[in-house]
């Protein structure tokens, strides 16, 4: 008795077992890009969304489609975590400039990256009749790129740049003036400022799009 | 009184005979013949997909509004970020295993919120810059959209959310573990040094710049 138990199991097991793995997927490599950066942070947003789906399985047995009752849902809320930053990499004696005590400093552009993106695996709901299969890893995972990868794209549409600008200008003030300020000059004598004024399509420049992908 | 001992040897041939009759019982012979059933059916369905083919229809995708639940500021300074991934990462339960590779980017550097009262000042011609001990500045650096599962080997049931959620925080709590050293450490301290040098030197300061991080 036993040993058919074994048989069917190692049967069922050898059947099913046969998915195969992409080529790309079994031949990663192990990839640390290290680099050196001097990025200033200054605001942090939160950005929240769902993806709901559900499905209804129908089976074709000799070309006829039989729709088996019974449906399966998922609820996949995510969040995304981004952040404004400004590049200090090319910052020098050029970006400074002193003249009658006033010193005015030209930031470079400000960029938005993101920082984490993951679904809240607490708010999951998942409502699968006893008959249907429960949502494969797989499945899962092609949901939670699909909802992440549009989350990224409403990024722009979902922040005011103009804020953001305006943010970013605030708290880069709020960082460097003390150290400014140290050496010997008052905040009515500090202008920070960026390269240019922001409309329209160049509003798009702020988002790092290689950051994004 | 001890029973004659053919008696005995009769009880024990029957006992070996009743054995024997149960190894053989027909509904022994139906199961068998069910399990090859079940088994060569198996192989017809996954030999001939075209004629037994699961169709997913009414498949219904709904994206809601993107929210944007909080702004705040965020005032840290990154000297040096590390790209990582794929980092792998493996749970258990009972037999079965689950083995995803994640993705992220850790970022590190000092927390400007953190400084001192008097983290700046100019003592004779030299500057000092009293900067916060270095750290991972970001709570969260995993980007779930790249992680893909490199083993699943349940078959019987699903994983949890808690399990997914749980491996996740493994996969940051293992990257940290790894690659936050004191190499990391070390190099974005030098890296932060100089950058400071450099903004304190483009205020047309000429003197010397002292940069320390935490209580060094």
């Amino acid at each position: 008795m036993r040993q058919l138990l074994y048989i069917l199991i190692f049967s069922i097991t050898i059947l099913t077992s046969c998915t195969s793995h992409s080529p790309e997927e079994d031949c990663r490599r192990i990839i640390t890009l290290a680099q050196s950066t001097n990025k200033l942070y200054t605001t942090e947003y939160s950005l929240y969304k769902d993806i709901i789906f559900s499905d209804n399985d129908i089976y074709t047995i000799f070309g006829h489609e039989f729709n088996l009752p019974g449906d399966r849902r998922i609820d996949i809320p995510f969040t995304i975590t981004a952040k404004a930053y400004i590049d200090f990499s090319n910052f020098g004696n050029e970006n400074v400039r002193i003249e009658d005590g006033v010193v005015t400093i030209t930031l470079p552009d400000p960029c938005i990256e993101i920082i984490s993106a993951k679904p809240d695996y607490s708010n999951v709901k998942e409502d699968t009749s006893w008959w249907r299969t429960k949502f494969s890893t797989t499945e899962r995972e092609k949901f939670v790129r699909q909802g992440i990868a549009q989350l990224k794209d409403d990024i722009y549409l979902s922040m005011s740049p103009e804020t953001m600008l305006n943010d970013a200008r605030l708290n880069a003030f709020n960082c460097l003036a003390p150290l400014i300020r140290s050496l010997g000059y008052g905040d009515d004598r500090i202008i920070i400022r960026f390269p240019r004024e922001y409309s329209g399509e160049s509003l798009n420049t702020i988002i790092d799009k290689k950051k994004l992908d | 009184m001890t029973p004659p001992s053919n008696t005995i040897d009769r009880q024990s041939a029957q006992g070996t005979a009743e054995k024997k009759k149960i190894r053989f019982t027909p509904a022994m012979g139906c199961l068998t013949f069910i399990i090859v059933l079940l088994v060569v059916a198996i192989a017809i369905v996954k030999s001939m997909p075209e004629l037994f083919s699961k169709v997913k229809k009414g498949e219904e995708i709904i994206l809601t509004a993107t929210q944007l639940r909080d702004i705040k500021s965020n005032n840290s300074w990154c000297f040096y970020q590390l790209e990582i991934g794929p980092e792998r990462v493996d749970t258990t339960s009972g037999l079965a295993v689950l083995s995803r590779f994640y993705y992220g980017t850790m970022h590190i550097g000092v927390n400007i919120e953190k400084t001192p009262d008097n983290w700046l000042y100019q003592k004779g011609d030299t500057f000092y810059v009293k900067l916060p001990p270095i750290e991972v500045i970001d709570e969260e650096f995993i980007d779930e959209s790249k992680t893909t599962t490199f083993e699943d080997t349940h078959i019987f049931s699903k994983w949890s959310d808690a399990d997914y959620g749980a491996l996740l925080a493994k996969a940051h709590r293992q990257m940290i573990a790894k690659y936050f050293n004191s190499k990391s450490i070390s190099m974005a301290e030098h890296n932060g040094r100089h950058k400071m040098t450099e903004i304190v030197r483009s205020l047309r300061f000429h003197g010397a710049v002292v940069v320390t991080f935490g209580d060094k």
